[in-house]
């Protein structure tokens, strides 16, 4: 009942939002609507499909899609390190970038540390950013200095290296961030 | 997200030295979906179904996803919940989703792209399926059901009064002289009449009865709990000052033929005919 209801009024014009709520014994149906769509009109033709759905009346709210706060974009051109995470039944590390609002994700073996550092190269690429860099290495810190990788790179076209230390909850994790790391400069 | 699956291609070409790894699909979640559709009702049953399951299997303490349909993007919510509107701020994924890019928002954003990829693919197909499934049944001018969808539910109401023993009535409506109206404002005059004639037909009626538009100025009403036509005055008296104010340019009535079931018959053919023969006797009465 609930479902036919809701895809009457996702017809409704301007209508891209349906949510159904209750407060205080009060049922609710929220509406959200494009610019432009007039809402006493969505709210009217709204109550006429809720008569022949629902047994009990319920509150209509028609809102226009929400501006008053900014969506954040607090990280403009710079690349987040979104998430690393185990991948295909943990035979597998995704690695996923994001900037300016784009998101890319790519792909390592598990376990291998240097190939976790390859798809962070790979994703950068993916998100359109120049580096001419391949990963030399990644190699565990010593104990004393903490859970943590060092990563170097080199610049294929100079043979400069870059390196670049991080930690993290996992050593995938803390690949990632060293390499990010490791460019955080030219990024 | 950004990419789809094929974003996917030049990340698992690098590690050369490596096997290639099967797509990321964390605890199956992609093969799981089709099924999920098969099993679903409807498209927004899936929809939502399938929102449950990834944010289960994600441990998302929410979830949104935005599918394209052919005039905007539609944004569904899990748990089909509200935005919370008031003082709180509407979170920054939520707002991005209420942009409309197509795509999954979730909090924390941890869903792998390849599964985003089949949901909103999934997603897009399930609700184009319902909208097309909607407009099929119902009649496209007065968002009434259509005569096909109305004799279905007929058949079905007729089957469920005799198991039941639940009685209702079949009222066929007719404007009359509706001709007036077009001949004198135009058929967008007319049009926008019988819309309103279906608008107030909606409204009129009580939850759990229907109504459908046969076709022209025709209309069908299946009302529940009735067991005899006098028994309908107070919904005609309803109907006929809703028809005024749907038509006040002129004074459109309308006439009625009603068949009851089961003090008339128990047949749903035999219902519609004799609604039909009242009909036709009442309109013979107009002269």
């Amino acid at each position: 009942m609930k479902d036919a209801l809701e895809l009457e009024l996702r017809q409704l014009p301007g209508v891209s939002f349906v949510s159904f709520f209750e407060e205080g014994g009060t049922s609710y149906i929220e509406l959200v609507v494009a610019e432009g769509a007039e809402h006493a009109r969505v709210r009217e033709e709204a109550a006429r499909c809720v008569v022949n759905h629902l047994e009990a009346p319920a509150d209509i709210r028609v809102m226009g899609v929400p501006s008053e706060v900014q969506v954040d974009q607090p990280s403009g051109n710079r690349v987040v390190l979104v998430v690393v995470l185990p991948s295909d039944g943990g035979a597998a590390i995704e690695v996923q970038l994001s900037r300016s609002g784009r998101q890319y994700a790519s792909q390592a073996v598990a376990g291998d540390t240097a190939a976790v550092g390859r798809a962070v190269l790979d994703a950068l690429r993916g998100l359109d950013v120049y580096v001419p860099y391949e990963v030399v290495g990644l190699h565990a810190l010593p104990s004393e200095w903490g859970a943590g990788l060092l990563a170097v790179l080199r610049d294929t076209n100079t043979g400069q290296l870059r390196r670049g230390v991080a930690g993290g909850r996992a050593p995938a994790d803390a690949a990632a961030r060293a390499v990010l790391n490791a460019l955080n400069r030219s990024l | 997200m950004g990419e789809g699956p094929s974003s996917l291609a030049p990340a698992l070409g690098g590690a050369s030295e490596a096997p290639l790894p099967a797509p990321p699909d964390i605890d199956g979640s992609i093969a799981e979906l089709p099924g999920l559709l098969a099993r679903s009702e409807n498209g927004i049953q899936f929809i939502y179904q399938s929102l449950e399951l990834i944010a289960a299997r994600y441990r998302l303490s929410d979830l949104a996803i935005v599918v394209q349909q052919p005039d905007r993007p539609q944004v569904f919510r899990l748990k089909r919940a509200p935005l919370g509107a008031g003082p709180k701020p509407v979170p920054t994924y939520l707002q991005r989703a209420l942009s409309g890019a197509p795509g999954v928002y979730a909090d924390p954003p941890v869903v792998g792209t390849l599964v985003a990829a089949a949901l909103v693919s999934l997603a897009e197909l399930a609700l184009r399926l319902d909208v097309l499934g909607h407009d099929a049944s119902h009649d496209s001018l007065t968002g009434l059901l259509n005569r096909r969808s109305y004799e279905l539910l007929l058949e079905q109401a007729t089957s469920r009064a005799r198991r039941y023993g639940w009685p209702f009535a079949l009222v066929l409506l007719d404007l009359d002289d509706f001709k007036v109206v077009n001949d004198r404002y135009g058929h967008a005059a007319g049009d926008a009449a019988l819309r309103a004639v279906g608008e107030e037909l909606r409204a009129a009626l009580r939850s759990g009865d229907v109504a459908a538009r046969l076709g022209g100025d025709e209309f069908a009403l299946l009302v529940v709990g009735v067991e005899n036509a006098a028994s309908l005055s107070p919904i005609l008296g309803r109907l006929k000052r809703a028809l005024e104010r749907a038509v006040p340019q002129t004074t459109v009535g309308f006439s009625v033929g009603v068949a009851c079931f089961p003090s008339d018959t128990e047949e749903p053919d035999a219902l519609m005919g004799m609604a039909d023969e009242r009909l036709y006797a009442a309109k013979a009465t107009l002269g």
